[in-house]
């Protein structure tokens, strides 16, 4: 529970890495996000997801198509365009960064960490 | 019977009862409060608006089709506030809590008289019976009590708006949730049967009038037994007796109204009380009425005695009044530097004096 409410804040913020590891893989719509975020620790609501994946289109990340769907209206489909593919594989990077850095800081022997 | 308002979602529409209309709107409304000075704030909306259109569908059948405020709510409760502007892309400091600042209020139309323990139950989040009978138990014991309800009464601003209402219960406080309530308390008010509510006033007006006088009349006939009683053991013996069981018992009293001096003075001044930290789930102020009301407590029995072993009550009821004079005294000092510490208002007050004392004697 406290672990929960201390990473809090990192949440949030990965919440834009996983939203484009998701639309990675295959094009989404945002239901279909929340509803495959739902069971994780990233669970998110229409609320946050909009405003979300508005700025990302704004910043050119991702871009969407309207598709026809067989139960009710069309539907907003989004998929990451050639700088979001570039911002994921960056962001990749950066997460593989710093859980290297947590890993060194962790294993570093105390002799050498004390001055 | 309900009335039913039709709204469009994203170019839907949907039939709703009177409140759940109300709440939609406040969401909707807040949304577009948070979106503000987002470019894609109108897209962001009706992406919102199709989505609770979507979510209320479920609720919908040939042979049901108005949406109730219960569902409407579950489906804004799914969807999640809308998140403001983006701070961790801006690098401001991050927004404080969208929680409203709890102001202390006078509430006179929640009150008895005019409003002050219902202003400050709202405020410190009790009962307003609680806070009620705690000023009544202590205007019994000291007549002080009465002037801190009348420092409130003139100091504390009272709640005109609802508003005022709000920030006193420390509610949130969004216009249409204010229209919804307003229609609800005007609805309530004209089906309230003024005359009824008026004579229920003079009778609690005269039943507590009543009360009031038949306890004083009783206690100044108590009195008069106590002192016959006590007139009657007036032998030698009895004198002597007396004498040796008098002054212990005073010494003790004096003993008790020191202590309780020094332990008020150190729970206000260092939070600790016989040397204990305070629990943090206690509240100063509220040590320090229980601690009032355990020294009346102790002290009652022992004041008790001495009037009935005394040769002369008077000289001994006049040592004691100024024992209650002097606690009560205190007390009431205790509780106005707590006010003036703790409470923002009283707190401002006091800065506004003390910054500007001519602006004060000009108004």
């Amino acid at each position: 529970m406290e672990l929960d409410s201390k990473f809090a804040a990192v949440r949030k913020g990965l919440l834009e890495f996983v939203v484009l590891e998701l639309i990675a893989k295959e094009p989404m719509y945002a239901a279909d996000l929340i509803s495959q975020l739902a069971s994780t620790e990233f669970a998110t609501q229409e609320g946050t997801l909009y405003p979300l994946l508005s700025r990302l289109r704004r910043d050119e990340l991702v871009d969407y198509e309207w598709r026809e769907s067989a139960s009710g209206p069309p539907r907003k489909y989004y998929r990451l365009t050639d700088k979001g593919h570039a911002q994921r594989d960056a962001l990749a990077g950066y997460w593989q960064h710093l859980h290297t850095t947590l890993e060194t800081l962790r294993s570093r022997p105390c002799a050498e960490s004390s001055p | 019977m309900r009335r039913v308002i039709t709204v469009s979602l994203n170019g839907n529409a949907f039939a709703l009862d009177d409140d759940a209309a109300e709440l939609l709107a406040a969401y909707l409304e807040t949304a577009g409060r948070n979106l503000a000075g987002n470019p894609d704030r109108e897209e962001i909306v009706s992406d919102l608006e199709q989505s609770i259109g979507d979510k209320l569908a479920r609720y919908l059948s040939p042979h049901k089709t108005v949406i109730a405020a219960s569902e409407l709510r579950a489906v804004l409760d799914e969807m999640g506030p809308v998140d403001g502007p983006e701070s961790p892309s801006s690098d401001d400091t991050p927004m404080p809590p969208p929680r409203a600042a709890r102001r202390l209020h006078r509430l006179p139309e929640d009150g008895r008289i005019a409003g002050v323990c219902a202003g400050v139950a709202a405020y410190l989040g009790l009962d307003p019976t609680i806070v009620r009978v705690l000023f009544v138990l202590l205007a019994f014991l000291t007549g002080t009590t009465l002037v801190i309800y009348l420092v409130l009464y003139l100091v504390l601003p009272e709640a005109r708006t609802p508003e005022d209402v709000a920030a006193a219960h420390g509610e949130p406080f969004n216009a249409r949730e204010l229209v919804a309530r307003a229609k609800r308390e005007a609805e309530a008010l004209s089906k309230h049967d003024w005359e009824a509510s008026r004579d229920a006033l003079k009778e609690d007006v005269r039943r507590s009038k009543d009360y009031l006088t038949t306890r004083w009349r009783r206690q100044r006939e108590n009195l008069r037994n106590w002192r016959r009683t006590s007139s009657s053991t007036k032998t030698t013996l009895g004198r002597v007796l007396t004498a040796l069981l008098l002054i212990p018992l005073m010494l003790v009293l004096t003993g008790l109204t020191i202590a309780w001096l020094a332990s008020a003075f150190a729970l206000l001044l260092t939070g600790t009380i016989f040397g204990l930290l305070l629990p943090t789930a206690i509240p100063i102020w509220l040590a320090l009425i229980v601690l009032l009301i355990l020294y009346f407590i102790v002290v009652a029995p022992i004041k008790f005695l001495a009037h009935l072993l005394s040769p002369g009550p008077a000289a001994i009821d006049r040592l004691t009044g100024t024992f209650d004079t002097v606690v009560g005294l205190v007390f009431t000092a205790l509780c106005l530097y707590w006010l003036a510490t703790h409470v923002p208002q009283i707190q401002s007050l006091f800065e506004h004096w003390s910054q500007s004392p001519k602006a004060l004697t000009t108004t």
